[in-house]
C-alpha cells in the first residue's frame, strides 16, 4: 500500500523525537569510556574503562551511592507499606469524603518540589529545633513518596469487585486476614510498581535532598552538583551509565515478569 | 445439615427482626421494620431498587450495624457480632469470588477459616476445656467436591474462575456459601447479572437447592416474576417500610395496597367505591364483589388482573362495561388488548383476539375484583400562621383561606386533598420544592407521591405523568384546602 505524505511526516517527527530524547544519554554513555575531561571533542577519544575504575577507587562517590541507596530502600519500603493501608482506607471511606481525601493526596505530587523541600526544611526546624542527616532525608523521602504508593494502589482496588472484602469477612475471616488473604494478592501489582516507583523518585531526588541533608552527608545527586563548580569529574559519567543500565535493566526485568504473568494467567484458562 | 429437628421447622421462628431502623446521613433508608423469618423457609424481600432491601439483608449478614433495633438469629442477639462469626452466609450480586484461587479454593476458603469441636482437655483443677482443630485437608477436598457436586460443578475444582461463564461463576458462589452449612443463607440478586434465559434456569435450581438442603434462604429481588416462582413468603418493601407480607398467592391476588398491586404483575387500578357490602361502584357502574366491612361510599383503590377480564359481543346483556379496542399485541400464547371503556383503559388479557376498533362488552367475575383501603385520603400537616394570611408550613409561606380571628402565631392543621396540589415543572414556581418518589397510574389520572426537603410526603392526583426523582415545586389550590385550628395536645 501507498503510504501518505502525512504518515511519512508522522514518522519523521517520531524518529526526531525519539533522537532528540535518547541523544544526550547516547553521548552520556559513549563518552563514558573515554578519559578525556574534555567531552564532545572526538579528536582526543580513547576507548578505555579508566572512569569506571577510578569510580570505584573514590570514597566520596562510593559514600554517596551508599547513602542514596540507603535513603532509597529505608523510605520506599515505609512508604510503600503507609501507602497501600492508605489506599484501602481511602478506597473504603465513605463516598462523600472520598474524593476530598484523594484530591488532598495529589496535592503534593502538583506542588512544586522546591516549595515541599523549604517546607520540610522549616517544618524540621520549627517542629524539632533542627534535624538533618539520614532522619531528615528519610522523614522527607517517604513523604514525597507516599501520594505517588497510594495513587498506583489505587486503581487496581477500584476494578475489584466491592464485596470481596465482604465476602471474606463472610466466609470467616477477621478483618486483617481478610485484607492479606484477599485484597493484597489482588493490590499486588499496584504495590510493586508503587514501591519501584517510590524508590527511583527517592534515588533521583535532588532539590528536597539539598535543602535537608544539612552538612557532611552527600547523595548522588547533591555530589554531582556540588563537584560541577569546579568542573564535572569524568567518573561521574560512568556512574551514571551505571545507573542508567541499572534502571533499564529493571524496567526491562518488570515487563518480563508481567508478560509472563500475563501469560500465565491466560494459560491457566 | 442445619436442620435437625425438621418436624416442627414450619413454625419455629429462626430470626426475629424488631424495629430495625437505619440511617443514611438524613436519609431513612430502612424505617421501623419487624419481621419473623422462619426455619427452612424461603423468603423473598421484594421492592423497588433503593427502597431499602439490600441494606436489610446487609445488616442481618452484619455489614451494616442498624441505627437502632435488634436482630436476633435463634433467639440471640446478633447486632454486636461481626460477619466472620455470624452463622450466616452470603452470596453477594456480582459473585465476588476470590479472583486469584482457582474454584476449588475459593469453596475451601470458609473451610479453612472453620474450627470443629475436637474433644476436652481436663485440667489440673478437674475443669474441662473444650478444644478445636481446623479441617483436615481430607475433610475439605470432600466437603468442597460434595458442595460443587450439589451445583453440579463436579469437574471444575481446577478452573480459573475468570474462564467461567456468569451461570457457573453463580454456582461457585452457591457452593463457597453452603459448604459451610450456615443456618442462613443471604442471596442478594443473585441471578441479576445473568441473561434472561439462565436467569430462568437458575431459579428453578435455586428453588431445587433449597428443598435439597433445607437451609433457610433469604433472598432479594427487584424482580416480582422471580420472586412469585421461587419464594415460600413474599416481603414487598418500599421507602424502607413493609407494604405486605405473605404466600406469592396472597401477594398477587389479595394486594393489601396499590403499591403491591402496581409492583406485582400486571393490574388494571381503578378509583371506586363501596356503596355497600360486596358491591363496588367504579366507572359509573355498580358491580358485585366478595369484599365487605368498608364504610358507606369509602372511597377505594379497585385491582382487576387483566387475565380476569372476559370479553363479551357489546350487546350480552352480562357486560358490566362497554368500549373499544385500542390496540391489540399477540404475547405468544394470549393477545393482550388496550380497551377504552367508561373512560379507562383496560389492560385485557384473552387466549382470543378481537379486532381493533371492535366494540365489546367487558365483564369481571366477582372473585376477580380486589378492593383496597386507599393508602391516605387526604395530606394533613400541621403550620403556624404567618402574616398577610399566609400560612407557614413544611418551610414555606403558602397563601391559603385563614379561618376568622386567628393571628400570627396560632398552630393550624391543614387538610390538602390530593387534587389541591399543583406540581410545577420549574421548583422555583413552587411555593416549595420536592423529590417524585411514586407514581401509579389510576387510569384516568396519575397518583404521583412527592417528598418536601422537610420529610413530609404530599399525595397528588395529576393529569400529568411525573417522573421519579424529578424535582418538582408544589403550589396549593386554596379553594380547596382546609385551614382549622389546632389545639395543642401533650404530645406535640
Amino acid at each position: 500500500m501507498k503510504k501518505g505524505f502525512g504518515t511519512i511526516l508522522a514518522r519523521i517527527f517520531i524518529y526526531v523525537m525519539l533522537a532528540v530524547m535518547y541523544a544526550p544519554i547516547a553521548i552520556l554513555i559513549i563518552f563514558s569510556f573515554s578519559g578525556s575531561s574534555g567531552i564532545g571533542a572526538w579528536s582526543n577519544f580513547d576507548f578505555t574503562g579508566d572512569l569506571y575504575l577510578d569510580l570505584f577507587q573514590d570514597a566520596s562517590i562510593l559514600g554517596a551511592v551508599g547513602n542514596t541507596f540507603l535513603i532509597a530502600i529505608i523510605s520506599s519500603i515505609i512508604a510503600t507499606i503507609i501507602g497501600s493501608v492508605s489506599a484501602v482506607g481511602i478506597y473504603y471511606l465513605p463516598k462523600r469524603i472520598k474524593p476530598i481525601v484523594s484530591g488532598m493526596n495529589q496535592i503534593t505530587v502538583v506542588n512544586a518540589e522546591i516549595v515541599t523541600a523549604v517546607a520540610f526544611m522549616l517544618f524540621f526546624i520549627v517542629c524539632f529545633g533542627y534535624m538533618d542527616g539520614y532522619p531528615a532525608l528519610i522523614i522527607s523521602h517517604t513523604m514525597i513518596t507516599i501520594p505517588y504508593v497510594i495513587l498506583s494502589v489505587m486503581p487496581r482496588l477500584a476494578q475489584l469487585n466491592p464485596n470481596l472484602y465482604e465476602a471474606a469477612r463472610d466466609l470467616g475471616s477477621g478483618p486483617f486476614k481478610a485484607l492479606t488473604s484477599v485484597l493484597l494478592p489482588q493490590m499486588l501489582p499496584g504495590i510493586i510498581s508503587g514501591f519501584v516507583m517510590a524508590f527511583t523518585l527517592s534515588l533521583d531526588d535532588f532539590v528536597i535532598t539539598l535543602f535537608n541533608k544539612g552538612s557532611g552527608i552527600e547523595t548522588i545527586s547533591t555530589l554531582i552538583y556540588s563537584s560541577t563548580k569546579h568542573g564535572i569529574a569524568p567518573a561521574f559519567r560512568a556512574l551514571s551509565t551505571i545507573i542508567f543500565v541499572g534502571v533499564l535493566a529493571v524496567l526491562i526485568g518488570i515487563n518480563i515478569f508481567q508478560a509472563r504473568a500475563r501469560r500465565k494467567a491466560i494459560k491457566g484458562a | 445439615m442445619a436442620v435437625k429437628n425438621e418436624v416442627n421447622y414450619k413454625n419455629e421462628k429462626i430470626i426475629e427482626i424488631a424495629n430495625i431502623t437505619k440511617v443514611f446521613g438524613n436519609v431513612t433508608v430502612v424505617d421501623n421494620i419487624s419481621l419473623a423469618i422462619n426455619r427452612g423457609e424461603f423468603v423473598t424481600l421484594l421492592g423497588p431498587s433503593g427502597c431499602g432491601k439490600t441494606t436489610l439483608l446487609r445488616m442481618i449478614g452484619g455489614f451494616e450495624t442498624p441505627t437502632s433495633g435488634t436482630i436476633t438469629l435463634e433467639g440471640k442477639e446478633l447486632t454486636s457480632i461481626p460477619p466472620e462469626k455470624r452463622p450466616i452466609n452470603t452470596v453477594f450480586q456480582k459473585y465476588a469470588l476470590f479472583p486469584h484461587y482457582n474454584v476449588f479454593n475459593n469453596v475451601a476458603y470458609g473451610l479453612k477459616n472453620q474450627l470443629v469441636p475436637n474433644g476436652e482437655r481436663v485440667n489440673k483443677d478437674g475443669s474441662t476445656k473444650q478444644l478445636y482443630r481446623h479441617y483436615t485437608k481430607k475433610e475439605i477436598e470432600e466437603k468442597v467436591n460434595r458442595a460443587l457436586k450439589v451445583v453440579g460443578l463436579e469437574d471444575y475444582g481446577y478452573r480459573s474462575t475468570n474462564t467461567l461463564s456468569g451461570g457457573q461463576q453463580q454456582r461457585v458462589a452457591i457452593a463457597r456459601a453452603i459448604v459451610l452449612e450456615p443456618k442462613v443463607l443471604l442471596l442478594d440478586e443473585p441471578l441479576g447479572a445473568l441473561d434472561l434465559k439462565m436467569r430462568k434456569e437458575m431459579q428453578l435450581e435455586l428453588k431445587r437447592l433449597h428443598e435439597q438442603i433445607k437451609i433457610t434462604f433469604i433472598y432479594v429481588t427487584h424482580d416480582q416474576e422471580e420472586a412469585l416462582t421461587m419464594s415460600d413468603t413474599i416481603v414487598v418493601i418500599n421507602d424502607g417500610a413493609i407494604q405486605q407480607v405473605g404466600t406469592p398467592k396472597m401477594i398477587y391476588d389479595e394486594p393489601a395496597n396499590a403499591f403491591v398491586a402496581n409492583f406485582i404483575g400486571e393490574s388494571n387500578l381503578i378509583p371506586g367505591t363501596m356503596p355497600s357490602d360486596k358491591n363496588v361502584t367504579l366507572l359509573g357502574s355498580t358491580i358485585p364483589c366478595l369484599d365487605k366491612g368498608f364504610a358507606k361510599n369509602e372511597p377505594v383503590d379497585v385491582v382487576i388482573r387483566p387475565e380476569d377480564i372476559q370479553i363479551l359481543t357489546s350487546t350480552d346483556s352480562k357486560a358490566q362495561f362497554t368500549g373499544t379496542v385500542k390496540s391489540e399485541i399477540f404475547k405468544g400464547t394470549y393477545y393482550e388488548m388496550e380497551i377504552d371503556a367508561n373512560g379507562y383503559e383496560f389492560t385485557v388479557q384473552s387466549t382470543s383476539g378481537h379486532e381493533v376498533d371492535e366494540q365489546v362488552g367487558l365483564y369481571v367475575e366477582p372473585n376477580g375484583i380486589h378492593i383496597m383501603k386507599k393508602l391516605r385520603t387526604i395530606n394533613e400537616f400541621y403550620g403556624e400562621v404567618d402574616k398577610d394570611n399566609l400560612i407557614w408550613m413544611c418551610k414555606g409561606d403558602f397563601d391559603l383561606i385563614v379561618p376568622e380571628g386567628l393571628e400570627k402565631g396560632d398552630r393550624v392543621k391543614i387538610s390538602v386533598p390530593f387534587n389541591a396540589v399543583e406540581l410545577t415543572d420549574d421548583e422555583e414556581d413552587g411555593v416549595i420544592g420536592a423529590n417524585v418518589t411514586q407514581s401509579i397510574y389510576k387510569g384516568t389520572y396519575y397518583q404521583v407521591q412527592v417528598y418536601t426537603d422537610t420529610d413530609e410526603d404530599f399525595f397528588v392526583d395529576t393529569p400529568y405523568e411525573w417522573d421519579i426523582n424529578d424535582r418538582v415545586g408544589i403550589k396549593l389550590n386554596k379553594e380547596l384546602v382546609m385551614v382549622e385550628k389546632y389545639e395543642e395536645e401533650e404530645e406535640e
